[in-house]
């Protein structure tokens, strides 16, 4: 019989290394996706989902079980991710007289021939949206979290979720027509 | 197009479903829209990236060896001494600033004389100069 989640934390605890690279492997996709779906697949990402894991283990003897294991680490994972976003908007602010939209890398015209199929241009679409709109679509849309949990994992109200994600979608839809060079 | 989001994301109250049934088979705009709205879901969802380099987990745990020299639950402390010497630090950095500003217009540290005094010598030689 699998050991369940809270066996393996209680394992983790005592300091056995098997049981915290099992929550490692269990949730490893979903702080990818988090994670990657906020910065972008850069070189910055691992070390970020690393940082998400070492700061968890750090606090294995707080956590209570209050919220679920994934939320909990997500929460990790994005607040990570929207730390360095402000931390990359800070130096492109610095470096730029004309810094991109939220300190976001600029994609280069040969980056978007390149993706070409819809997922890719999404992809590249979504890194260009502002901060706020991105958090809401990657916990609602791509972690598959409900409103309510997104609203709880940012701190905000399920209103201000639904409106972002509302926003969100049609903003994200219009940089993806004008990348297509469509603009409707 | 806000009843159209909410369907998808919260639900909607009967009567509001109606009305949004209502307007989706009258307008074929709405119809594409919606559409639209639901395949950039779909290549979202199906578009994510959901894993990191191979063996993730291994660089995870050399790196919890590697910050394992603070013992697992005095983090709180150390970081509560980080947070005071950060505010000590402001705070004494304010004080300084302070006081060598007033040393600074008390004359004391920096005389002004010291700064915008020029002697009749120097004045002299300026003048001697070819330019004048």
């Amino acid at each position: 019989m699998n050991p369940t989640e809270d066996e393996i934390i209680q394992r983790a605890r005592g300091g056995d290394e098997d049981a915290f690279r099992e929550i490692i492997r269990q949730h490893e996709h979903q702080v990818a996706a988090t994670v990657i779906g906020i910065l972008g697949n850069g070189p910055e990402v691992d070390d970020l989902g690393q940082e998400t894991f070492v700061q968890f283990y750090r606090s294995l003897d707080r956590f209570r079980g209050d919220s679920q294991l994934g939320t909990y680490l997500t929460r990790i994972a994005i607040n990570l991710s929207l730390n360095e976003l402000k931390r990359r908007k800070r130096f492109t602010q610095f470096l730029e007289p004309s810094p991109p939209r939220n300190g976001n890398p600029v994609h280069s015209q040969k980056e978007q021939e390149t993706a070409t199929d819809v997922k890719g241009l999404v992809r590249l679409g979504l890194q260009r949206l502002p901060a706020d709109f991105r958090s809401v679509i990657v916990l609602r849309l791509i972690d598959g979290y409900s409103t309510r949990e997104t609203a709880d994992i940012l701190r905000l109200p399920q209103g201000t979720v639904l409106s972002r994600l509302a926003r969100g979608q049609a903003k994200l839809k219009e940089i993806i027509d004008g990348m297509n060079g469509h603009g409707s | 197009m806000k009843l159209l989001f909410r369907s998808l994301d919260s639900g909607l109250k009967k009567k509001d479903r109606e009305r949004l049934d209502k307007a989706l088979a009258e307008s074929k705009e709405l119809r594409k829209r919606r559409a639209d709205i639901l395949s950039l879901r779909q290549a979202l969802a199906q578009g994510a990236v959901r894993s990191f380099r191979p063996r993730f987990d291994e660089r995870v745990m050399s790196r919890i060896r590697s910050v394992q020299t603070i013992p697992r639950g005095h983090e709180v402390l150390v970081d509560s001494y980080r947070w005071v010497f950060k505010r000590l630090a402001a705070a004494s950095l304010l004080i300084l600033m302070v006081l060598i500003s007033f040393a600074v217009i008390q004359d004391g540290l920096f005389p002004r004389d010291a700064i915008f005094y020029v002697s009749d010598t120097a004045i002299n030689r300026i003048l001697q100069l070819s330019v004048f």
